[in-house]
């Protein structure tokens, strides 16, 4: 593992310096970045003991991705004796199969850190524009295929190739591409207060791919308000689709949109939504913390360091400048 | 072996061959160390539980032993432990243990216990047996105190005459039916006796999951506890519960916080189902992944239904594995 010097400055990263005394990272398992901050900074984790928390961006359920972490694992290790590692994974499945693999892990989906003050059900100041929405990539894993049959489609994703752009505007030539219309010239990112009113415009949020990670975009979606169409998939995201607003269909383009037109005529109070997935994400939370000051106290000896969730709303998953993240480190 | 005795273990299916079954005393490896027999030849998927907590010193260590060992005796059976706790998960995984977290109340039959109607008598209830590690000395301050009881296994002390001098003031509901003698208590009657009470208690510092925990809180009752090891804690969110100090006094004045601003119990329920369906929903997506890991097979389980009914209940060991027994012959 090496420090900074394969890892540009200017990199963003998702996580945070969660305490300082005694110390505790919140990272992602991303490339180059195996085990987080500990791999963005190893020279500050030498001297002292540390406790890195290390949440998967993908599923772990593949046999390779087990063998990948296995290997970084064991390296990490090596290059920094008195840190431990704990992988945060998304699922009860991936607790088997990590645990299987000697892979010290607790459970604690990735979405559950998500800020849920950013995505909220805005006040009805306009009717619905929208049948549905799917903030998604374009790539060929997310399948938009799947939403061809849905008639009025809004997308929201992040910078594409030409070919991405072209090869989903093929696919679904009626739909809105919120990214390039919001205003001329081009592509242009949309913040989040954006996405949060463009969710505020649809009627119902979809996941379409067989397998990613827990995918943020579909507690966003939850967060505002929004019922979920989700095909059945690998990753984490179906922990949080349970209740009257989810459905969970086959892989076909017509049963997406067959559960959209439902939901729609459903009309489930927006706020109702988000008092259900907020009661699901506190008892996660809450199963969280019990966990975190367990490890802390084992392996730091600190009794009780977190009171409350607040050090881990938000950073975990939202990527920021190495600059912004390392900043932590010198945080009161 | 004795030919009567008693296990938590039920075959949830028969093809593929997956059992439930609960690691006890003499049987770390649950049902299948009393009938070896309907688990030699063929492949089996045992989801074996904890009864309490694996948090001691060489908890974890035991059940690596034991599942290592598991493998030379059960060739074709895969075994995951289901744990109460993500740090009981978090143990195991540092040992190479294939565990999952899914607490033991995750199973409990919710039409069981329920709210009833009529004024409470008690401010509280604890439904523990009378032993030490219960520490019953706790509820010494609370004003007015109801206790349910069970008698446990044959080889544990029951300490009666050392709670009663320590409680003088409570009911002692199983004597008190039985007009003096210890009374067993059907399921029914203990739901009513749990009614009689405005406040559940939990006052050990360290046991399994506790069943009475949820029992409470189904029945309606808002729960005080004291801070624990053995995953009891997982569904104390509050309003519904309070977790005190080891004190009479925090005890007594949580209680009564509870007394003067009761929560209905139908709320208390309604919470208590709902945290009870996400993990009943979360467990039935990993068990269909752990089938499908093991015999290949996409989606066996439905619903949650083969897991609702009597999982828990303790049977004969014969009468646990017969249905594997009648299917393989």
């Amino acid at each position: 593992m090496t420090a900074a010097a394969t890892v540009p400055s200017e990199r963003r990263l998702a996580g945070a310096v969660v305490s300082v005394d005694p110390l505790v990272t919140i990272g992602a398992h991303e490339p180059n970045l195996p085990v987080g901050l500990a791999s963005m900074w190893p020279e500050r984790f030498e001297s002292e003991p540390s406790l890195h928390f290390v949440r998967l961006t993908w599923s772990g359920e593949p046999q390779y991705e087990i063998d990948k972490i296995t290997g970084e694992l064991a390296a990490a290790r090596r290059r920094l004796p008195r840190a431990r590692f704990v992988f945060v994974v998304n699922t009860p499945y991936e607790c088997a199969v990590f645990s299987r693999a000697g892979i010290p892990n607790i459970i604690a989906t990735s979405t559950s850190f998500a800020d849920e003050r950013l995505f909220v059900p805005q006040p009805a100041r306009q009717a619905r524009r929208f049948d549905a929405v799917y903030t998604a990539r374009l790539d060929p894993l997310k399948r938009h295929e799947l939403a061809a049959s849905v008639p009025n489609l809004l997308l929201i994703y992040g910078p594409p190739t030409a070919n991405e752009l072209e090869r989903t505007r093929g696919i679904l030539p009626h739909a809105s591409f919120a990214n390039h219309e919001i205003e001329p010239g081009g592509y242009k990112h949309i913040q989040e207060h954006e996405v949060c009113g463009l969710l505020n415009q649809s009627s119902v949020g979809l996941c379409l791919s067989a397998e990613e990670g827990a995918m943020r975009g579909a507690m966003e979606y939850l967060l505002c308000g929004l019922p979920v169409v989700s095909t059945e998939s690998t990753g984490g995201r179906d922990r949080y689709l349970i209740g009257p607003h989810a459905r969970i269909v086959p892989s076909d383009a017509e049963a997406v949109a067959r559960a959209v037109h439902e939901l729609k005529a459903a009309a489930i109070p927006p706020l109702a939504v988000r008092e259900y997935v907020g009661r699901l994400i506190t008892f996660d939370r809450h199963n969280f913390l019990l966990i975190a000051n367990k490890l802390v106290e084992r392996e730091l000896g600190v009794r009780d360091r977190f009171r409350s969730f607040a050090p881990f709303v938000g950073f975990p998953v939202k990527w920021r400048l190495a600059s912004e993240v390392e900043a932590g480190f010198a945080a009161p | 072996m004795s030919n009567d005795r008693y296990v938590s273990a039920r075959v949830v299916s028969t093809d593929p061959a997956v059992i439930y079954s609960m690691r006890g005393y003499a049987m770390p490896l649950g049902v299948a160390n009393l009938r070896p027999e309907a688990f030699r030849g063929r492949k089996v998927l045992h989801l074996l539980s904890l009864a309490s907590t694996i948090e001691t010193e060489d908890g974890p260590r035991k059940i690596a032993k034991d599942l290592q060992a598991a493998a030379a005796e059960f060739p074709g059976n895969t075994f995951i432990v289901l744990t109460n706790t993500e740090y009981e998960s978090y143990l195991l995984s540092e040992l190479g243990v294939v565990a999952m977290p899914c607490n033991l109340l995750t199973f409990l039959d919710e039409n069981l216990f329920v709210p009833m109607g009529g004024p409470p008598e008690f401010d509280a209830i604890y439904n523990a047996r009378l032993t030490p590690i219960k520490r019953h000395e706790l509820a010494v301050d609370v004003a007015s105190l109801a206790l349910l009881y069970d008698l446990g296994p044959a080889e544990q002390r029951i300490c009666y005459d050392e709670v009663r001098a320590m409680l003088p003031r409570a009911t002692f509901i199983n004597h008190q039916v039985g007009q003096g003698a210890y009374r067993q208590l059907p399921v029914k009657d203990c739901v009513r006796h749990i009614n009689r009470a405005r406040v559940g208690l939990c006052l050990s510092a360290s046991e399994g999951p506790m069943q009475a925990s949820m029992e409470y809180m189904l029945a309606g009752l808002p729960v005080v506890s004291t801070r624990s090891i053995g995953g009891r804690d997982r569904y104390f969110l509050p309003p519904f519960c309070r977790i005190v100090d080891d004190s009479p006094a925090a005890v007594a004045q949580a209680v009564e916080a509870y007394v003067k601003k009761p929560i209905p119990k139908q709320i208390v329920r309604e919470h208590a189902l709902f945290m009870l369906r996400f993990e009943r929903h979360n467990f039935l997506i990993a068990v269909n992944k752990l089938v499908k890991a093991t015999f290949g097979i996409d989606g066996l389980f439905k619903s949650f239904a083969p897991f609702e009914i009597g999982l828990t209940r303790w049977r004969s060991a014969d009468e646990a594995v017969a249905p594997l027994m009648k299917h393989a012959s």
